[in-house]
């Protein structure tokens, strides 16, 4: 058992993670060191498109908008997971 | 602020009774609390460079400078519907005292943790994560525990042999996480065990119709699919699911 924080442990996990998100979303891992959180963001806006504000609850529109939902915020945190992570085993 | 005023009793009360003077311990946290967030928010956003546009997307509670419990500004009676997450949760410790309680989200819950291992010698360990650094850096120092560091590693090297836990305290957050799995954290719950995950109605969002389309309607599902436990959704405040081990 640990007493403190790991980073190297945390970014070995969470750099897995954000290659995981990116390899569903079709980037080539060639590509993951130029790929910026802008760049992800707008693929997964552009590919899982539902409509907004609808009133009734359509299956397909509800998928579309789990699945959007879902990468985003995972994305969203495992790209600044990574970067916390990173600053901490440079400078910790 | 005519609308909030429908979540509050009329007249206060306060028939809750604790030898532990926790509003006061509440009221000194809150002191605290102001100024570690901006000192977290200042090192992540001026030293590391997050990208502040996270924040408008609900990527606040990440980096916890929002939704600490207790909250800052906590209504001075125990009666006040802000107090009802909280005594509940203490109340179930104090029914059943938990001796070895896993903390997810490190210091977003060290107002909670603390009292914990005040009062009932809990064993408190933190999971590695950028929780655990940021209580390390600038909270520890004001609401100091005894803690161990656990790795997600650690906890897939060991497979639910020796690190499991009778409470496990964690955000809806810490739920949403296609690759880690509701699942992944109740296997390592012991018998009788209990696992409380805050903040489960996502600021109400899970209760509107189409917002089924939601990570934490989906990891309530996965709970509901196993056999080896009771859940209990409590719609309180911004929601707490309790999940009992059987």
């Amino acid at each position: 058992m640990i007493k403190k924080y790991d980073p190297k442990a945390d970014l070995s996990i969470k750099s897995q993670n954000l290659a995981s998100l990116l390899y569903i979303l079709g980037i080539d891992r060639s590509n993951f060191s130029t790929t910026t959180i802008d760049d992800v963001i707008n693929l997964i806006r552009n590919r899982y498109i539902y409509k907004h504000d609808i009133t009734l609850n359509i299956a397909s529109q509800e998928y579309i908008k789990k699945q959007s939902i879902i990468l985003n915020r995972n994305f969203r945190r495992a790209w600044f997971d990574v970067q916390v992570a990173a600053h901490e085993v440079a400078n910790g | 602020m005519a609308n909030e005023k429908r979540y509050e009793p009329q007249m206060a009360f306060d028939y809750t009774k604790w030898e532990y003077d926790w509003r006061t311990f509440a009221e000194t946290s809150t002191k605290f609390d102001g100024p570690e967030s901006v000192a977290i928010s200042d090192y992540l956003f001026n030293t590391i460079g997050v990208d502040k546009r996270n924040i408008a997307t609900g990527g606040a509670s990440d980096y916890e400078f929002v939704i600490h419990y207790p909250r800052p500004n906590l209504a001075g009676s125990y009666g006040e519907s802000q107090w009802m997450p909280i005594l509940l949760i203490q109340m179930l410790m104090d029914i059943a005292p938990k001796k070895r309680v896993l903390a997810l989200s490190g210091g977003l819950d060290r107002f909670r943790l603390k009292p914990f291992q005040d009062i009932y010698g809990s064993q408190i360990y933190l999971l590695n994560n950028k929780k655990a650094a940021m209580y390390e850096k600038f909270q520890y120092q004001n609401t100091p525990i005894e803690y161990d560091v656990v790795t997600f590693q650690q906890l897939e090297d060991d497979n639910c042999n020796d690190l499991v836990f009778d409470m496990i305290i964690g955000w809806s957050q810490d739920m949403e996480n296609p690759f880690i799995p509701v699942d992944f954290y109740l296997d390592r719950l012991e018998k009788n065990g209990i696992m409380i995950i805050q903040n489960t109605s996502d600021s109400v969002f899970l209760y509107q119709n189409d917002t089924q389309a939601s990570p934490v309607w989906e990891y309530h599902q996965d709970i509901k699919a196993r056999n080896d436990c009771h859940m209990y959704h409590i719609p309180l405040f911004y929601g707490v699911t309790i999940v009992v081990k059987k």
